[in-house]
């Protein structure tokens, strides 16, 4: 096989690039704290009620989680709960943990402006992690298509500074 | 079977030598009337005599702006665009 | 004596499949100018905010499964006729595969046009993905089920004629002009068995009552199983275009025979079990399985980079002989004056853009970044929307004559058209990339929320949306000059027994350089079988492993 030697060098190149860009997302990961969506459990999407779902809200942090609060959100055709009829209320530098899903079809859940993006999936639990750096409005998105009342589908986050907190308003 | 060292290729010994004179359209002869006939073709550049020297200067071109804008991406609008998901 | 004469039975299946995929291009078309204009709300009167998305379902089927599935078969019987020299073995069973595709194409466009009939049962406003639990009429799965199937008869069909060359020639290598049509379908073939699985196993019974619930998660995942190779479907017959045609077109001759077979084997290979890169976003698929998925996605880069020097090497040869000098400067010596070969430098241009938006894509956590978002139909109309739609529209320029016998009409627009088209496509993408950065979602009729303000980081949201509603304008215009010059050639092109230039010359670098185990189709194909066992079965297996419908969600109508 004849390989011209200029297209030899390109294609060690190439691998270079490759590597390049799997060493940076590891870097990021691993270094820089941006990650993904993990595996986290299944629900049954016909059955919110009997869980912490069928109350939705932000909630204080059970024992055994490194977060200090919990925030349960449900994704439905066309508004989050909560985020929708009233805004997610959190403090500023917290660590806060999401937990989202859908009763009925897929949405999104995309914090617009932030890489905190993901699916709400009926019959799994979408689970994260964040810390908010700043006191500030955002708004959130449905960004998967779910019906013909999408694009009406939004929310609110209100990120609070950490001393004005209101701790009345949790769920308990 | 070319023995052209100083140009750098490498040459694997091919395991099947076929007879493809009915693969193509085409035998040598007919393969010089194609450069012949074109009106806008000057002249004929062989295996040989061809460096590309240009797809070498566009494809280096291209990787420099891969790797600059990526740099860009990942570092300023990505890590930049807090809070993200820490676990 | 063209490709008509010599092969006319050939030639009147491939216009065959060419007339439907143009038709598609056509609707498809004119639905997405509607949505340019919709979205960013230029002009809203000509269907509602609910009808946008039977009209984005339209816009994704018929350009994206029916424009494409169809020009490539008209492509690949072309090429695998003319590089074996024989008509198709048997016409009765080429005809059925194309007319029980036709078949179903219209049955999935009655269910989706259906939408914008007031108070019609028969809708699938799904969008090219249908996602359950929203459902669409049992009409719109049978007739993409239709679809499938006709396509494996197709490849069935150019396996056939292949095998009976084969025994009249023994020894010989197989052609480039069938290698790649052969190495494309048998790709069909490994990632199709997600989506017949999906739409066989799940949807249809589904969507008939037979089950009431499903687990949205499984279908999605068998989506994607196909969804990445899917892309790849559409881009290697524009790569067999740009290897086998353009450096012809150029004045020059293909590069290397070896690299463009190595190119196909790894697609073959790697095309399958990177789908979970369209799922980074999902709860119920572990970081481990992502992660695999990422760093095989990567490894894709690799047959892309290689084209990108194999092609341009090969161009630049055509441009040399032509009198090119320099290290830039021969690029003007190349012919900027004839449509087919602008197109496909055009398209090849764009793609070296929709390649790096892909890079981002594929990379796991940046990926969070523009999930979504605007950015993605932005990278995808580079991609699928331009290397290959415009690449498929050049080389019509250089095909339809040989397959109508008749000269090529109005070349002047002919020659304006991909210059159009990409400029109409540079305004328009690159404003979908940088509204995807501020975070304005895709498939959305009106992104204008109350709540809160999108905020860029470059430029503005109303300079971004005017640059989306002229760039989709511009193409529009590009799509209707395309089909003035195809229609008039067609109909009152001058006949002719030469009207074009057919002669593909050899390539620099020959097939007698090619290793034959490049040749293997049974290795190489067993080989990708076990990369996608690999990838897929224990995930699916997890998701399975509960239940087939568990834990499961009601239908909700589309």
């Amino acid at each position: 096989m004849h390989i011209h030697k200029f297209e030899q060098f390109w294609i060690k190149l190439s691998f270079v690039l490759i590597a390049f860009f799997i060493a940076t997302v590891v870097y990021g990961f691993v270094a820089m704290d941006l990650k993904v969506i993990g595996d986290h459990a299944t629900i049954d999407p016909q059955n919110l009620a009997d869980t912490k779902f069928g109350n939705p809200g932000v909630y204080e942090a059970t024992d055994n989680s490194k977060a200090e609060y919990e925030v349960y959100v449900t994704a439905f055709q066309f508004a989050y709960n909560p985020g929708t009829a009233q805004p997610i209320v959190v403090p500023a530098n917290t660590r806060i943990t999401f937990y989202v899903t859908s009763p009925d079809v897929l949405h999104g859940f995309d914090v617009a402006g932030t890489n905190l993006n993901t699916m709400a999936i009926p019959g799994q639990v979408a689970k994260f992690t964040t810390i908010f750096p700043e006191v500030r409005e955002y708004g959130i998105v449905c960004n998967e298509y779910c019906g013909p009342a999408h694009h009406v589908m939004e929310g609110k986050i209100n990120v609070v500074p950490k001393s004005e907190f209101d701790k009345s308003n949790l769920v308990e | 079977m070319s023995q052209n060292i100083e140009a750098g290729k490498i040459i694997i010994k091919p395991t099947v030598m076929t007879e493809d004179l009915n693969q193509s359209n085409e035998n040598s002869d007919s393969a010089k009337n194609w450069e012949e006939r074109d009106p806008d073709i000057e002249r004929e550049i062989t295996i040989d005599e061809y460096q590309p020297y240009g797809t070498l200067t566009l494809t280096l071109l291209y990787f420099a702006i891969v790797m600059l804008m990526w740099i860009f991406m990942y570092f300023v609008e990505f890590a930049g665009n807090a809070p993200s998901i820490i676990d | 004596m063209t490709f008509l004469h010599k092969y006319p039975k050939a030639a009147k299946v491939a216009k065959a499949n060419f007339i439907v995929a143009f038709i598609a291009l056509a609707i498809g078309g004119f639905f997405g100018f509607v949505q340019a204009l919709h979205r960013t709300d230029v002009f809203r009167g000509f269907f509602n905010s609910g009808e946008y998305y039977t009209l984005l379902t339209g816009h994704g089927v018929l350009l994206a499964l029916i424009f494409t599935t169809f020009f490539i078969a008209g492509l690949f019987v072309w090429g695998v006729t003319r590089s074996l020299e024989r008509e198709p073995e048997n016409m009765t069973f080429t005809w059925s595969w194309f007319w029980l595709m036709t078949i179903g194409l219209v049955m999935a466009t009655v269910a989706i046009l259906g939408g914008l009939v007031p108070d019609s049962s028969i809708r699938a406003a799904v969008l090219y993905t249908f996602y359950p639990p929203l459902q669409a009429h049992p009409l719109f799965y049978i007739g993409l089920a239709l679809v499938l199937i006709g396509s494996w008869m197709a490849g069935a069909d150019w396996f056939w004629s292949y095998r009976k060359w084969r025994a009249d020639n023994p020894g010989d290598r197989i052609p480039i002009l069938t290698f790649m049509a052969l190495f494309t379908m048998l790709m069909w073939y490994v990632c199709t068995i997600g989506l017949a699985l999906e739409v066989v196993g799940l949807l249809i019974p589904w969507s008939l009552g037979w089950v009431t619930e499903i687990e949205p998660l499984l279908p999605r995942t068998l989506f994607w199983f196909f969804g990445h190779a899917v892309v790849y479907f559409w881009l290697l017959p524009a790569y067999y275009v740009w290897y086998a045609i353009l450096p012809k077109l150029s004045g020059g001759r293909l590069f290397s025979d070896s690299m463009t077979r190595i190119v196909f084997v790894i697609f073959l290979l790697l095309s399958t079990p990177v789908g979970y890169h369209h799922q980074y976003a999902d709860a119920g698929i572990s970081v481990g399985f992502k992660f695999y998925a990422m760093a095989t996605t990567l490894l894709l880069l690799l047959p892309s980079l290689i084209t990108l020097f194999t092609v341009v090497a090969s161009m630049e040869h055509g441009a040399r002989q032509r009198g090119g000098k320099g290290y830039l400067k021969w690029i003007g010596k190349l012919p900027w004056d004839s449509p087919a070969f602008v197109g496909c430098a055009l398209a090849g241009i764009m793609f070296a853009a929709g390649g790096f938006s892909g890079m981002i894509n594929a990379s796991m956590n940046i990926n969070l970044l523009i999930h979504n978002t605007l950015w993605v139909p932005g990278h995808f109309h580079l991609t699928v929307g331009t290397a290959v739609a415009l690449t498929f529209m050049a080389i019509t320029y250089w095909l339809l004559p040989q397959l109508t016998g008749r000269k090529l009409k109005h070349k002047t627009m002919a020659l304006i058209q991909p210059y159009a088209w990409f400029l109409g496509m540079t305004l328009m993408s690159n404003a979908m990339h940088r509204a995807g950065l501020a975070g304005v979602p895709r498939r959305t009729a009106e992104p204008q929320y109350s709540g809160f303000d999108f905020e860029p980081i470059f430029g503005t949201m109303a300079e971004m949306n005017w640059q989306i509603a002229i760039g989709g304008t511009i193409l529009t215009i590009s799509l209707i000059l395309f089909l003035w010059v195809v229609v008039a050639s067609w109909l009152a092109g001058e006949k002719s027994d030469k009207p074009v230039d057919d002669h593909i010359p050899k390539p620099l670098s020959g097939v007698e350089h090619t290793p034959a185990i490049l040749d293997n189709m049974k290795l190489w194909f067993t080989l990708a079988l076990v990369l996608v066992i690999l990838a897929y079965s224990f995930p699916l297996w997890e998701m399975v492993a509960d239940g087939i419908f568990e834990p499961g969600a009601l239908p909700r109508p589309s």
